[in-house]
């Protein structure tokens, strides 16, 4: 049982199905075999009955004359032809049992005499007796002169005749049968394949899913694969359907994690124009209370001042709606810098108040790339605090002194855009390399990471038709690169 | 064939399954493939029952050879049988009397059929079942010998020499009945031949016995015209045992047929001859050997001159021969001997050479003795010289020795060889 246990759904299908016909087939064959042999034999009896009482008909008078040459004419008469396969011999005796004619010619079975002289020949019979080692069936038919029995033919039918009649037949028969098997040997192979293909298709993209390849979700895209054997069933659709929202819900919830995050980074950021603000308003307080005359240079730049602060607080509210709202995959031109420039606003702040320095190297002639802000941005926010975490996880478990140092660099390659994002942190093990990029794998305490960074990253840098890559050396630093498709190029 | 071509699609539809799987599905197709394969095999397997006889020494004793006959010996075809069998047993005395066949003599039981059919088969029955007969011999007539093929058949007993020419008898080709003489076919065939070429008569009647003999000659002579582009122009018949040839005379004597193919026996025959010679119809009458030439010509007196008969062996006396046939000569010397009341006669030579091949046949087996050994011993007998200016030949697939007719015509009253 371990071995079908092991075996795919298409496969356990596709074995019982056949599996079933095999055995369906087999007890058809059986069943119509017996059928067979029942009324073979029962046909076999009749004809047999019928010979022998035509014969006993005609012998009647040679019986009474005791005219042998005649019975025995009689005898072999009947088995003339095709008849000889089915009777093996045939027998005419008096009413004392003696036997008057027969039909064998090569020679005498030792026990007929006696098997002739017991037979109750007043009354038609059937028995099976063995001759010379023939099954054979022995039908004894009366001669009647009157009320009286003078004599009886005795007719043995051989058995031996049914074999061959069904093993005819049985060749026929089963090579019906083996062409219903094959056929279905093919129906059921493609059964097998028609009903697992869906949930095949599901299950390799729930793997691609957990591996982060969130580009082949497109509802359309897995509809068409699905059903592309045109068929359309409701639980599938569903499961599709909560699958591509739930995808979506994954992304969303890793950016809110990314908030929570940033949320202390954030204060900071809203604070300082806060203070600013307060600051300003205490001034303006404090003068009106001193009933001091403000100068009006003074109070147009306090107001200016507020203003401005109020907007710098707004701006950064207005990036984090930004940030944390939903998107989808739709593309637009951007411009890589931008996107850059726009987190380290979010969270250069809060790494340069943790004593790291970051530094952006960017190369403006860089061009466009095929992406959108949002996503690109979480990308990018993902790597800075990946690359922080490290650095505070070297200085922390080292006690290095040496300073932590995050460089994001930005140049062109051959029709490509890169990106590198390095740091001088901790680095990962070389072991560990190749699971970086699977999801819940994460080499951070419970309940601070949720190890769907990198895969995700990765998912959402596929979708845009980029790669990423990782190099580290453990102990000095790690430095991702991602790559995307220049838009010119494409273009062009 | 098929069972390879299921592995086929199986194992390309394999390529995205790892390694394992793919070996697990090949088992399971071999399985599969298997199991066809028994069920197919064990249907094939049908008990098949094999054709070669065993070697059966059935009538071989150390110092014997038993060799049956059943034959009129009584009744209205017993001159038949007597002839037969006298000239047969003068040769098979003079083996016996001169050692024998490697050191065994030949004993003949011979049963009186009376040319009954029935009686016929009892007797060969009995022959072969209670006196154990290793070879049955000189049978006389078709409807008793054609009676017995089943039996011969299922004994596979070999039957050499019958005083019958009957299609039946010689095909299909049955390598236990070894005929010597030629067929009625080829009687038929000589007739039409010598009437069509010899004398270009184009009016061919049939005059035959209503019986197996009658239509074998019948459809003989109707093959051998229809070789010629012609057919009989009328056909008349009578019933055996019975001489209303009447009805058949007028039919033929209407067609004003140039000659009539004869098949039937000397009594009918001779009146069917001597009312159309009173009716002043006379045209070539043309009978088959197994008319009785010798009663015919008795019979027909001075209305039997130029009346032909074919023979399968040449006339049994030397008187108008310039010097004698030497197989004819050793049947007359040997007759006389063992039979000297007999007179030499076309069956009792018959029975002669029957006896003659028996002996060959016999002695080409040499010690060891069984009924395929002796089978195959007479298909080994090529262009044997039976001193009658006609060479004898079996084959494997040729179980009828002489082939050659010879035409002999009555007259005054005695049979005449023609060339």
């Amino acid at each position: 049982m371990n071995f079908f246990n092991e075996l795919s759904l298409k496969n356990k299908i596709f074995i019982s199905s056949l599996g079933f016909i095999l055995i369906l087939s087999i007890l058809i064959a059986l069943f119509t075999r017996s059928l067979l042999i029942t009324g073979l034999t029962g046909e076999l009896k009749k004809r047999g009955v019928g010979i022998a009482q035509g014969i006993a008909d005609s012998s009647r008078g040679y019986i009474l004359t005791k005219n042998l040459a005649e019975l025995t004419v009689l005898a072999y008469d009947a088995r003339l032809g095709n008849r000889k396969d089915m009777v093996e011999y045939l027998i005419i005796s008096d009413d004392q049992g003696n036997i008057l004619a027969h039909t064998f010619t090569t020679g005498f079975p030792l026990n007929i005499e006696a098997i002739v002289k017991n037979q109750e020949y007043k009354k038609e019979n059937i028995t099976s007796i063995d001759v010379d080692r023939h099954s054979v069936f022995h039908v004894v038919v009366p001669v009647k002169e009157g009320i009286y029995t003078i004599g009886s033919v005795q007719v043995g039918l051989d058995k031996q005749h049914i074999e061959n009649l069904i093993s005819d037949l049985r060749l026929v028969f089963l090579s019906f049968l083996s062409m219903v098997s094959i056929i279905f040997f093919f129906l059921s192979h493609r059964l097998a394949l028609h009903i697992t293909r869906p949930v095949t298709a599901l299950i390799r993209y729930a793997d691609q899913i957990t591996k982060g390849e969130f580009n082949i979700i497109s509802k359309n895209d897995l509809d068409r694969q699905i059903f592309a054997t045109g068929a359309k069933d409701d639980e599938i659709t569903k499961l599709t359907d909560s699958f591509v929202k739930m995808t979506s819900q994954l992304i969303q919830a890793s950016k809110m994690t990314n908030l929570e995050k940033m949320s202390a980074g954030i204060a900071h950021e809203i604070n300082q124009p806060l203070n600013a603000i307060k600051m300003g308003s205490e001034y303006l307080c404090m003068m009106k209370e001193r009933k001091q005359k403000i100068k009006e240079a003074d109070f147009k730049m306090v107001l200016e001042e507020i203003s401005t602060q109020v907007s710098r607080a707004a701006e950064i509210v207005g990036r984090l709606k930004r940030f944390s709202r939903k998107s989808d995959f739709s593309k637009e031109v951007i411009h890589i810098n931008d996107c850059i420039r726009s987190v380290n606003k979010i969270i250069g702040r809060q790494i340069f108040l943790q004593n790291i320095d970051l530094i952006l190297d960017l190369d403006e002639s860089v061009p466009f790339v095929l992406a959108h802000n949002n996503r690109v941005e979480q990308v990018l926010f993902n790597l800075f605090t990946n690359a922080r975490d490290a650095v505070n996880e070297r200085i922390e478990k080292s006690k290095d002194i040496e300073k932590g140092r995050i460089t994001i660099s930005t140049f062109s390659d051959n029709n490509n855009v890169c990106v590198t994002v390095s740091d001088n942190g901790s680095g990962i093990e070389p072991d560990q390399m190749d699971s970086v990029f699977e999801s819940f794998y994460t080499t951070k305490e419970m309940g601070e990471g949720m190890g769907l960074g990198l895969p995700i990253i990765k998912g959402i840098v596929k979708n845009y038709n980029g790669t990423i890559t990782v190099e580290s050396i453990p102990g000095s630093g790690t430095c991702f690169k991602i790559m995307f498709p220049s838009h010119s190029k494409e273009n062009g | 064939m098929w069972h390879y071509f299921i592995v086929c699609p199986g194992v390309e539809s394999l390529n995205d399954v790892g390694g394992k799987v793919s070996r697990m599905r090949e088992g399971i197709i071999c399985l599969i493939c298997s199991f066809f394969l028994a069920v197919g095999g064990g249907a094939c397997t049908s008990p098949q029952q094999s054709d070669i006889a065993p070697e059966n020494r059935t009538g071989i004793t150390s110092d014997e050879i038993l060799i049956g006959s059943s034959l009129a010996l009584g009744g209205h075809a017993g001159y038949l049988g007597t002839q037969m069998l006298q000239g047969a047993m003068s040769y098979i005395r003079h083996i016996n009397e001169t050692g024998g066949i490697h050191s065994r003599k030949i004993k003949v039981t011979f049963l009186d059929d009376r040319y009954n059919p029935a009686q016929c088969l009892y007797n060969t029955q009995k022959l072969i079942l209670e006196k154990k007969v290793f070879a049955l011999f000189c049978y006389v007539g078709t409807p008793t010998t054609v009676r017995i093929i089943p039996l011969v058949n299922e004994a596979r007993i070999p039957l050499v020499g019958m005083f019958t020419g009957a299609n039946r008898l010689r095909h299909p080709v049955n390598r236990y009945l070894i005929n010597i003489r030629a067929s009625y076919y080829q009687e038929t065939q000589a007739a039409v031949d010598f009437i069509v070429k010899r004398k270009k008569f184009d009016k061919v009647a049939v005059f035959y016995q209503y019986d197996e003999y009658g239509f074998d000659g019948l459809r003989g002579t109707e093959i051998a015209l229809k070789k010629y582009g012609m057919i009989p122009v009328a056909k008349g018949s009578y019933v055996r045992g019975t001489l209303d040839v009447e009805a058949g005379l007028e039919k033929i004597i209407q067609s004003d047929a140039q000659a009539v193919v004869m098949i039937g026996t000397y009594d009918s025959c001779a009146k069917f001859i001597n009312l159309s010679m009173e009716r002043n119809f006379s045209p070539l009458f043309h009978n088959v050997s197994f008319v009785g030439s010798k009663e015919l010509a008795r019979r027909l007196g001075s209305n039997g001159e130029g009346v032909i008969v074919t023979q399968v062996v040449p006339p049994p006396n030397f008187n108008h021969m310039a010097k004698p046939l030497p197989g004819v000569k050793d049947y007359i010397t040997v007759l006389k001997k063992y039979y000297p009341d007999s007179k030499p006669s076309f069956v009792g030579l018959e029975g002669y050479l029957n006896a003659r091949i028996l002996v060959e046949g016999l002695t080409r087996v040499g010690k060891d003795i069984t009924r395929e050994k002796f089978i195959r011993a007479i298909e080994s007998i090529d262009h044997y010289d039976l001193g009658i200016k006609n060479s004898l030949s079996f084959g494997k697939n040729d179980y009828q020795g002489l082939d050659n007719v010879y035409y002999t015509m009555i007259k005054q009253g005695k049979l005449v060889l023609i060339k």
